[in-house]
């Protein structure tokens, strides 16, 4: 028979355990090219909800990715990958790949490289508009070197990518579609 | 004779009471009132000299007895001609500090601020101030071409042409008209570039010479049929003035320095023969007959002028015009079925494609409007052809459309959403980028730029803009109209970056008219009938919309009338 003495310090002891397990649980995952035990600052990837929203998705970049552009080519690498979290949506699934390449004065060239096969999608405004944001935020909402995002589909830069969103101009981010945030029109 | 001759603002009058009692005085003298004038010399006799000398002395103690009396009785008339304002007694005085050098101003503390002496800062700083005749309590500052009026216990004020309100009224003093600081700060800081300082503890007012900006100036001309549209972009507000004259615009830049960024060119057609600018100043030159109107732009700040030819009057005074783009009221409208062709637009569970119901509805709602409307009806397509979102606003451009209204189905990630949504353009920061890097894109040009490249920048830049806040009660009217008549939950107006939106020079709105993904709703959209709905609600949205565009007029419909009027 357990001494009550003895129940309250299993179930201490216990508890201590569950604590210090839940406190070492990383809180994302490590993204392309990280090291094993050596993760750096933690970039959100931003992906579209059932809600028409964009959440932020918490992922851990490695230490060793010192460059604006290694830290791009990372974020474009969790952004094909897709989403672990349920709910959350992978917003171009016809698209591979992408090319990344930051300009002198800001600009982010974001080539999206399409499977042989893929035609160009067929979307409502709703999921253009969270799609080309996903990108646009992931982007320049966490490497401050990026001002603007220009898309291109397979090379060519499109005056939009499913028929209603303009992509004709350099893009800024938009948080005022990210989950939480408000807008008023 | 003197008594008779001293200057008055008007002529005694005989019936006036307030003279009454000089008549009366002369009466009781026993004096003819023809003593008043002076007779002429007779020639008298010698032996008639001393009692005539004698008489004539009399006379005159007795006019100078009247004069003593009647002078401060007349001066009283004129007096309550002009009545006397109430003057506030000011004995407190502060330093007005300029230039390194203090002088006496008259202040007073009134809740909830100081009103400082304006005589005296007129005297230091310069400016022409003066009473209005008529009007003792109002006061007319003249400074460096700009006319302040200004009146004791009125809060607005004119300055040029704008209508200020101040912080609190002006009042009358011994000392003059007390003002308040802001009024200096208006009239003085905005012509001269100074800025005021009133400092409590020592009771002194700092004037310091602000230092003059120097402003980049971008000037863009673009031809647009018979509008020429003239574009001054500036990085910061400028202080100016605009003074108009036949045949001349002028803008002046009051305190600020401008630097012109590139030489304007004028396209072929420009209703402007000539732009120089100066630093100081826009001089735009018109052609004959033209004449323009200006509106303001912010972020960036612009100064917009639109040029047009007024017809000349056959005769007599050149009546009011108007630019000829825009009538008023609703008389075309061109409606947008999206996609067609390759683009099918989003696909539904069934099947359905988002193409031909935006065609079904667009055919639909022409043959409604036409039907209800006294308004013509475009369809950018009526077959199911792809065509490029440009060449769809351009078509509305080009069919001169009062209304564009882009017809879609939504589609979501989820499965539940349904019902309508309205949009209208968002500009965003990324257009500001867009049109700055064309700009320098176009000015790297060695030829000074493509006039379709510019007719590009500039129909981006402010087609849609100018007309945002109609487009956003166009979908105001068109989202509850479309929420009461199909009793849906209210989704709200939306703003988004549409590209078919960007390029339309009207009223432009897109309608997501339900969501093709949602498995009821697009077994609606498959209803005729419930189809009709929604195009009995766009027209009625669109009847009010006219309504409300309409020319007053009795006999122009009213929204309640229209909505009367309804299918």
């Amino acid at each position: 028979m357990i001494q009550p003495k003895r129940q309250v310090a299993a179930l201490t002891a216990t508890l201590v355990l569950a604590l210090l397990a839940a406190c070492s649980r990383p809180a994302g995952k490590s993204t392309t090219g990280a090291a094993p035990g050596a993760t750096g600052p933690s970039a959100a990837i931003y992906f579209p909800g059932t809600d028409d929203r964009l959440h932020a998705e918490t992922h851990l970049l490695s230490a060793s990715l010192t460059t604006s552009e290694q830290r791009l080519k990372a974020l474009a690498q969790a952004w094909i990958d897709g989403p672990d979290t349920d709910g959350l949506v992978r917003p171009l699934a016809g698209v591979e790949s992408l090319h990344v390449d930051l300009s002198g004065d800001g600009t982010l060239y974001v080539d999206l490289l399409p499977a042989a096969d893929a035609t160009k999608p067929q979307l409502g405004s709703s999921e253009e508009l969270t799609a080309i944001y996903s990108l646009v935020n992931t982007f320049a909402l966490n490497v401050p070197d990026v001002k603007t995002v220009v898309l291109l589909w397979n090379g060519t830069q499109p005056p939009t990518l499913a028929g209603h969103i303009d992509t004709g101009v350099p893009l800024t981010a938009d948080r005022s579609l990210v989950a939480g945030e408000t807008t008023t029109p | 004779m003197p008594a008779t001759r001293y200057p008055a603002p008007h002529p005694p009058r005989r019936n006036d009471p307030s003279l009454a009692p000089c008549f009366s005085l002369l009466a009781q003298a026993r004096i003819p009132r023809s003593w008043l004038l002076v007779p002429a010399p007779r020639g008298p006799r010698p032996a008639e000299r001393d009692g005539i000398l004698s008489r004539v002395i009399r006379r005159l103690s007795v006019l100078l007895a009247l004069l003593l009396i009647a002078l401060p009785l007349v001066a009283q008339e004129e007096e309550e001609e002009t009545p006397e304002v109430p003057r506030v007694q000011v004995s407190a005085s502060a330093t007005l500090l300029w230039a390194d050098t203090g002088s006496s101003l008259p202040v007073l503390r009134a809740a909830p601020g100081v009103l400082v002496g304006l005589q005296q800062v007129v005297e230091r700083l310069g400016g022409k101030l003066q009473r209005v005749e008529g009007a003792p309590e109002a006061f007319v500052l003249d400074l460096q071409g700009t006319r302040a009026v200004l009146g004791a216990g009125s809060q607005a004020v004119t300055i040029g042409q704008d209508i200020v309100t101040l912080s609190q009224p002006p009042i009358l003093s011994t000392a003059g008209p007390l003002v308040p600081i802001d009024l200096l700060q208006r009239l003085y800081g905005d012509t001269l570039g100074y800025r005021f300082e009133w400092q409590d503890s020592t009771s002194t007012l700092l004037v310091v010479q602000g230092t003059r900006r120097e402003i980049p100036l971008t000037v863009n001309v673009v031809q647009l049929e018979e509008l020429t549209t003239l574009v001054l972009r500036f990085d910061q507000s400028p202080r100016y003035r605009i003074e108009e004259s036949p045949g001349l615009v002028r803008v002046d830049f009051t305190g600020d320095v401008i630097h012109l960024t590139q030489t304007p060119t004028l396209p072929a057609g420009s209703l402007a023969q000539r732009v120089r600018v100066a630093p100081d100043s826009v001089v735009i030159q018109l052609a004959p007959d033209v004449r323009a109107d200006h509106y303001v732009l912010n972020d960036p700040f612009r100064l917009v002028f639109d040029l047009y030819r007024g017809a000349t009057p056959s005769g007599g005074s050149a009546p009011a015009l108007t630019p000829p783009r825009r009538r008023p009221g609703v008389h075309t409208i061109v409606i947008d079925p999206g996609h067609g062709g390759d683009e099918t637009g989003a696909v539904g569970p069934a099947g359905t494609e988002e193409k031909n119901v935006t065609l079904e509805l667009a055919q639909e709602l022409r043959q409604s409007l036409q039907a209800h409307l006294p308004v013509e009806v475009d369809l950018t397509r009526t077959g199911d052809v792809s065509m490029p979102l440009d060449d769809r606003s351009a078509f509305a451009n080009a069919h001169k459309a009062d209304l564009f209204i882009s017809l879609h189905l939504n589609s979501t990630r989820g499965k539940t959403a349904h019902g309508a949504e309205t949009y209208f353009l968002s500009l965003t920061a990324s257009d500001e980028a867009a049109a700055e890097a064309a700009e320098a894109e176009n000015a790297s040009q060695p030829d000074g730029g493509d006039p379709l490249y510019d007719l590009q920048l500039m129909l981006w830049d402010l087609a849609q803009s100018r007309h945002l806040a109609e487009s956003q009660r166009l979908a105001k009217l068109i989202q509850a109209e479309l929420n009461d008549s199909l009793d849906l939950r209210d989704r709200g107006v939306k703003q988004a970056p549409f590209r078919v939106l960007k390029g339309a020079a009207m009223p432009a709105v897109l309608v997501e008219v339900g969501f093709i993904n949602n498995p009821q709703d697009e077994q609606r959209l498959n209803d005729p009938d419930y189809r009709q709905k929604v195009v009995s609600a766009l027209v009625r949205a669109i009847q009010r919309f006219s309504a409300e565009m309409a020319p007053a007029s009795p006999a122009d419909s009213t929204p309640d009338s229209a909505d009367g009027a309804g299918p």
